[in-house]
């Protein structure tokens, strides 16, 4: 069976490989499963710091720890150290209501001495030592462990038994309703999956760089891994950095509680920074602190806008840090952990890197596909630079018994599967009757992001069918939903009529679903027109005494949710936020435009907004349209994607139609469409023809030529 | 099961919210908010969102830079305008006699030359107003001005309507109470002149007191014209 390895803080190398190996050994032929934990942290305070030389925890055996010699191999000693710890380990478990039975603990916590290439292993029913001849045997001949509380340790020994679901829900009274299912999805097992195990509790002697859909809980395992690092080494300066302003509230609140998990302390917020990336001149940024550093006045938004351009403002300003001053400076941090790494341009981890001390402890964390278009984070060259010889100054390479440094979150707690399928078909424009819209520039990405090739082949200009694999999904996703009724698309002939059904909808879920008006989330997907729709349609909530927000106009700008509310928002807002029930009104928006890439976007962001159930409602033919491409993903193949891979040539072709346009191209576009328009409306009514206007002639033989010139374009590829 | 709202003062919050629109149509107002309606009783209650108890919300916050931050970051308004001032309203009455009203026009504490367009919302414009070095670039400053009627409050120093400015304790007397429509106009034409609206074809409810020659702890009845 299988034996993970957690790499955390190794006091003794030797001892410790030859321990992995003993270990490996037994678990290739034995039926258990079991994770092994390296220099386990089991409590830290300011007073008494106590770390496990490696903790085992296995499914039959339940938790043993091994300890080291740490001077003297001395019988009694040994028993001592021994004693020591167990009564560290029970008192530490006795915490837990769920591991107590009666008044002690519902199993027995084992402590084993680790003696390699030592013959004096003799055990006795209280105290075990072993090397690698007796591990075998004294493991066989302890107790099998209680395995029905085998979720309730993992969740202690991973620190996670605090993370309780937001929400009571005492008003849901019906397992089966949509207020049920939720608070069933919600109060899932908080366990780490393995992977989450690696990148939370391994530290790398360096850089890590930890990816994964949203939703994949990097979230978690950046506070986790910043309060272990800081329950460990109270005196290291950390900063944890995100772009999102509200992410904050959220690392705090995680922090606190995780420190509590190890230490039973506040954490030293002198030491430990929670600070967005950019920084106000009242509170704290990596860039302001930085700039502060170097003796600089930070830019705020505006001034930093009007000299670098609104899209372009932090990476200006990070580059003018960087390059201008950038030079020989106090380190300031022992680590750096950073969230969204996506959404942070290249200069700004060059300013991280001016800031980190020698052990250049930078910890990075992205979704892998936050924008379809762009899944390729910058390389580590670029974002880190090299030396004066050429070489790498962060490298995420490491060795086979190592910490990693590379780690991949691949299952999405967030999205059920097919649900993220459907996004996927939507945001590609898999089964657009047109060109699709766009795809990943490296074809492998698709598995990193949870696909299989169910047939064909994943190559350029090739046909293939992907279906999502059942490991990157929890499994209670198919067990509480099901796809038909998690999702539902509908067309409707004017807004009011799509808003009346809306808000009807809305309201059996308040009253009859038993979810909560804050579990409810309406984007409006076109950013310039979501205050006005949003003004329109909440006359039809107010119909039903229904309360609402307009979230950052009418509420804070970091506000998203407020309880009693439904949350109304335009897709910019939506962004990084999720609620079990999401509708997207008048998504006819998304169907068809000048730059399809972002408006496709836009819709795989909202559709993914949802924990549980999305509606997609929109008005007229651009809608039929789009329920034709649903209804082609869901009905015709079942959440399959099914379609014929561009070839590169064509990518090139899609990126450059649908690219995004500066203000000025979306205007001119907009003029010429209104001008067409007038002309068709004209010939139609005949008040001009060709011979009153001769340019038409012109202009017919210059659309044929143009529209040949594409056609040959295919052929050719 | 749903109060009946006197059937006056809903004529009066059907006419605010024609305003909000009306003034929303013409890009005079940024956003506004629904009237909230409170009745209690024979005691009815116009007013704006999320009411915020708290000392930014007492007398002595009049004028102070926490006001304005606290109303806006609150959604406590009933509209924001084009150039980020926030208008604020609360009335109340007992059946149909309006017994106390306040109306509030917070400037905006910055100028700014750009509309709020997309993301660039009065939320996210005035943070960045605060946190910017050269704000002494951007600052405007105005007095707010608020305009109240305390039926139950009428003495020499404190008339029982009266108009707040630059001082928290200042209180010029003014005649009548007023209209939300009134209130706009007199915000519109003083502090906004070059924005001109067809005034003349405004509706204006009009109110007397009911004992026109008690000056003092009078009730003030409302009188539709």
């Amino acid at each position: 069976m299988e034996l993970e390895i957690v790499r955390g803080y190794i006091t003794q190398i030797t001892p410790t490989e030859n321990l992995i190996a003993a270990l490996q050994q037994i678990y290739k032929s034995c039926e258990d499963n079991g994770t092994l934990y390296l220099g386990y942290p089991l409590s830290a305070n300011s007073e008494c710091k106590v770390t496990v030389d490696a903790l085992l925890v296995s499914e039959k055996k339940g938790v043993i720890a091994f300890l080291y010699p740490k001077s003297s191999v001395d019988g009694d000693v040994l028993r001592e150290e021994q004693d020591a710890l167990y009564y560290q380990m029970d008192y530490n478990f006795k915490k837990y209501n769920s591991l107590r039975k009666g008044r002690g603990l519902a199993f027995e916590p084992k402590v084993i001495t680790w003696l390699p290439a030592s013959e004096r292993c003799d055990s006795d029913a209280e105290y075990l030592f072993a090397n690698e001849c007796s591990l075998k045997s004294v493991l066989d001949e302890l107790d099998d462990f209680y395995n029905d509380i085998y979720p309730a340790l993992c969740e202690a020994l991973q620190k996670v038994s605090n993370i309780k679901p937001r929400k009571k829900r005492k008003n849901v009274k019906e397992e089966k309703s949509k207020g049920g299912i939720i608070k069933a999805i919600e109060k899932e097992i908080a366990n780490l999956d393995r992977w989450q195990k690696k990148a939370a509790l391994e530290i790398p002697e360096g850089p890590q760089r930890i990816r994964g859909l949203a939703g994949s809980g990097k979230t978690i395992v950046l506070a986790l891994k910043a309060a272990y690092l800081h329950s460990q080494y109270p005196e290291w300066k950390i900063a944890v950095t995100f772009y999102t302003r509200s992410l904050a509230q959220q690392y705090e609140e995680l922090i606190r509680q995780f420190m509590f998990e190890f230490s039973g302390e506040e954490p030293d917020w002198n030491n430990l920074h929670i600070v967005h990336a950019w920084g106000t001149n009242t509170e704290p940024g990596i860039y302001s602190i930085a700039a502060r550093q170097f003796n600089v006045t930070p830019y705020n938004f505006s001034t930093a806008s009007a000299r670098y351009g609104k899209n372009n403002a932090f990476e200006g300003i990070c580059h003018e840090l960087v390059n201008n001053f950038g030079y020989d400076t106090g380190k300031i941090y022992d680590a750096i952990l950073i969230d969204e790494a996506q959404d942070l341009p290249t200069s700004f981890f060059k300013l991280c890197y001016l800031l980190i001390k020698p052990t250049k402890r930078i910890i990075w964390a992205y979704d892998e596909l936050q924008n379809l278009n762009e899944t390729i984070m910058p390389s580590v060259k670029d974002m880190f630079g090299v030396d004066q010889y050429g070489n790498l100054n962060i490298s995420l390479e490491s060795n086979e018994d190592e910490a990693k440094r590379d780690i991949m979150l691949p299952v999405c707690y967030r999205n059920p599967p097919w649900t993220l399928a459907l996004a996927h078909s939507l945001g590609f424009g898999v089964y657009r009757s047109m060109d699709k819209v766009q795809m990943f520039d490296e074809l492998s990405v698709w598995e990193d992001v949870g696909y299989k090739v169910e047939s064909g082949n994943l190559e350029w200009g090739q046909r293939v069918k992907l279906v999502r694999k059942s490991e990157a999904s929890p499994k209670y996703f198919s067990e509480l939903l099901n796809p038909k009724e998690s999702f539902i698309s509908k067309v409707f002939n004017t807004e009011a009529e799509q808003y009346k059904w809306i808000a009807e909808q809305i309201y059996i879920n308040i009253y009859e679903d038993e979810l909560d008006p804050d579990d409810i989330l309406v984007i409006f997907p076109d950013t310039y027109c979501s205050k006005r729709d949003y003004t329109n349609f909440r006359k039809f909530l107010m119909q039903h005494n229904i309360e609402s927000i307009l979230a950052g106009v009418s509420s804070g700008r970091d506000m998203f949710r407020i309880e009693g509310y439904v949350t109304c928002s335009g897709i910019y807002r939506a962004k990084g936020n999720e609620a079990p029930m999401v509708y997207i009104v008048n998504s006819q928006y998304c169907e068809e435009g000048t730059e399809l890439i972002r408006i496709r976007n836009i819709l795989f962001t909202a559709i993914t907004r949802s924990r549980a159930w999305v509606r997609i409602c929109g008005v007229g033919e651009n809608m039929h349209l789009l329920e034709q491409e649903i209804n082609n993903c869901i009905v015709d193949n079942n959440y399959a994607l099914n379609f014929v891979l561009p070839t590169r040539e064509e990518l090139v072709r899609l990126r450059r139609i649908h690219r995004e346009r500066t203000e000025e191209e979306v205007r001119r576009i907009s003029r010429r469409k209104t001008e067409v328009n007038s002309i068709i409306e004209e010939l139609e009514k005949g008040e001009i023809d060709i011979e009153s206007v001769p340019e038409l002639q012109q202009l017919l033989n210059l659309v044929k030529n143009n529209l040949e010139c594409t056609q040959n374009e295919r052929e050719d590829q | 099961m749903k109060e009946k709202i006197n059937r006056y003062v809903q004529a009066i919050k059907d006419e605010i919210e024609n305003t909000m629109v009306l003034l929303e149509e013409n890009k005079f107002i940024y956003f506004h908010n629904l009237i909230k309606i409170n009745i209690n009783g024979k005691y009815t209650e116009l007013s704006c969102n999320n009411h915020i108890p708290g000392r930014a919300n007492c007398g002595e916050a009049f004028t102070t830079f926490l006001q304005y931050e606290t109303i806006l970051k609150n959604g406590n308004f009933c509209c924001i305008l084009y150039d980020g001032s926030l208008i604020k309203l609360e009335l109340c009455f007992e059946n149909q006699k309006l017994i106390s009203h306040s109306y509030l026009w917070w400037p905006a504490p910055y100028k700014m030359n750009t509309g709020f367009v997309g993301e660039q919302t009065p939320q996210f414009v005035f943070e960045d107003f605060v946190t910017d070095n050269s704000w002494f670039e951007k600052i405007s400053m105005r007095s707010p001005i608020r305009v109240d009627f305390d039926s139950e409050n009428d003495t020499e120093g404190h008339p029982a309507v009266h108009l707040h400015t630059q001082h928290h304790d200042s209180r010029m007397k003014v005649n009548k109470p007023i209209c939300f429509n009134r209130f706009m106009r007199f915000i519109i034409e003083n502090y906004y002149p070059d924005r001109s609206f067809d005034f003349e074809k405004w509706y204006y409810a009009s109110f007397t007191f009911d004992e026109p020659n008690k000056k003092i702890n009078k009730h003030t009845c409302l009188v539709f014209t």
